[in-house]
């Protein structure tokens, strides 16, 4: 499994994320996720996305003239995306310590109901 | 903005692309729009997202494969997945109404051709068993027919094929998918049972003229909710 495949479902949350936290246009939304370390996830990754979030209505769209050149389609957070978005960090700070030691720790001493039955 | 507007900004903005990501990027592009199952103005607008994405990225000295990836069907196909459906037996309608309409209107035009040259009565008479058994499986054929060569010009694309091949495909799908519709045409005149009627040949042709008018009509009007994500 690669590193895209892992990030496919936390993309939605990541996006959500920045869109939450700033006003940004399709290009600028890549360009920081690429600066935050995702630089091997291809740009275009987030259109697929962004359709979702916008089918969810968690963001809407707006065109809007930049300070240099065209119109530009800015993305923002609805109501229901702030929503959405909060319950996305809770899940995963739910999920990140077990998966976390999961990967990095010996399981092996783990406990199993069968170890009981052994003794 | 409506999805005509938004084809007329894609085809100005397409020509600040290179030859390299042109290429590509129309092949997407013919790629998505052939999807019956999307929505048209949604399509529309995220072919033109892409493509001003594209062009940023060309300016910035970078390759459409580090936007879309290297495997451009599977990304069309993400993009795809995500467009909101249309109705599609909706759009089986209007094309099966289209269709109807041009079949009516070349081949009863065809026979009043030859009748006015031949001096002979300009009337026609249809067999009703016959008539309706035609329209339906003329309809189903129809509505397949045109799905089909849509599949197939998808098929052929991002393949590298040279145009001979691409077009080749596409000529002998349509061909044979033609043959194959000839048949109900031959059947309809074998089946002889039921009521017939007699009629002026011009009704069945102006029948014709309006069917394929209001087929198209309605293929091309604007749908209703068009670019419901910014009424927000």
């Amino acid at each position: 499994m690669n590193r895209t495949q892992i990030l496919k479902g936390l993309m939605e949350a990541c996006i959500l994320k920045i869109i939450h936290d700033d006003i940004v246009y399709g290009y600028e939304l890549s360009e920081k996720l690429q600066n935050l370390g995702l630089a091997d996830v291809s740009e275009g990754t987030i259109y697929p996305i962004l359709l979702r979030l916008q089918r969810n209505n968690y963001i809407y769209s707006e065109k809007r003239t930049s300070d240099f050149g065209p119109k530009r389609k800015y993305y923002f957070i609805t109501e229901e995306g702030k929503n959405a978005l909060k319950l996305m960090t809770e899940e995963w700070d739910r999920i990140l310590g077990p998966i976390d030691s999961i990967l990095k720790e010996d399981t092996q001493h783990v406990r199993k109901t069968t170890d009981k039955r052994e003794q | 903005m409506s999805e005509k507007p938004l084809i007329k900004e894609n085809n100005r903005l397409r020509e600040k692309l290179n030859q390299h990501n042109k290429e590509v990027y129309e092949d997407i592009l013919v790629y998505i729009r052939l999807n019956y199952t999307s929505k048209n103005e949604e399509t529309e607008e995220i072919l033109n997202d892409l493509l001003t994405h594209i062009i940023e990225a060309q300016r910035n000295g970078k390759k459409i494969e580090e936007v879309t990836g290297k495997d451009y069907r599977t990304y069309a196909d993400s993009i795809i997945e995500e467009l909101p459906r249309r109705n599609v037996w909706k759009l089986a309608g209007k094309i099966a109404l289209t269709y109807l309409g041009i079949l009516y209107l070349f081949s009863y035009l065809m026979s009043l051709a030859f009748n006015i040259i031949d001096d002979a009565p300009l009337s026609v008479t249809i067999d009703v068993t016959a008539e309706i058994f035609y329209i339906v499986i003329m309809s189903l054929a129809g509505v397949g027919f045109v799905f089909l060569i849509f599949h197939a010009i998808q098929y052929t694309l991002f393949r590298n094929w040279p145009a001979w091949k691409e077009y080749g495909l596409v000529f002998i799908g349509g061909a044979i998918s033609f043959l194959i519709l000839m048949i109900p045409g031959f059947l309809k005149n074998a089946i002889d049972i039921g009521p017939s009627l007699e009629m002026s040949l011009w009704i069945p042709v102006l029948l014709g003229i309006i069917l394929s008018a209001s087929g198209l009509c309605l293929l091309f009007k604007p749908e209703k909710n068009a670019g419901r994500y910014r009424n927000k």
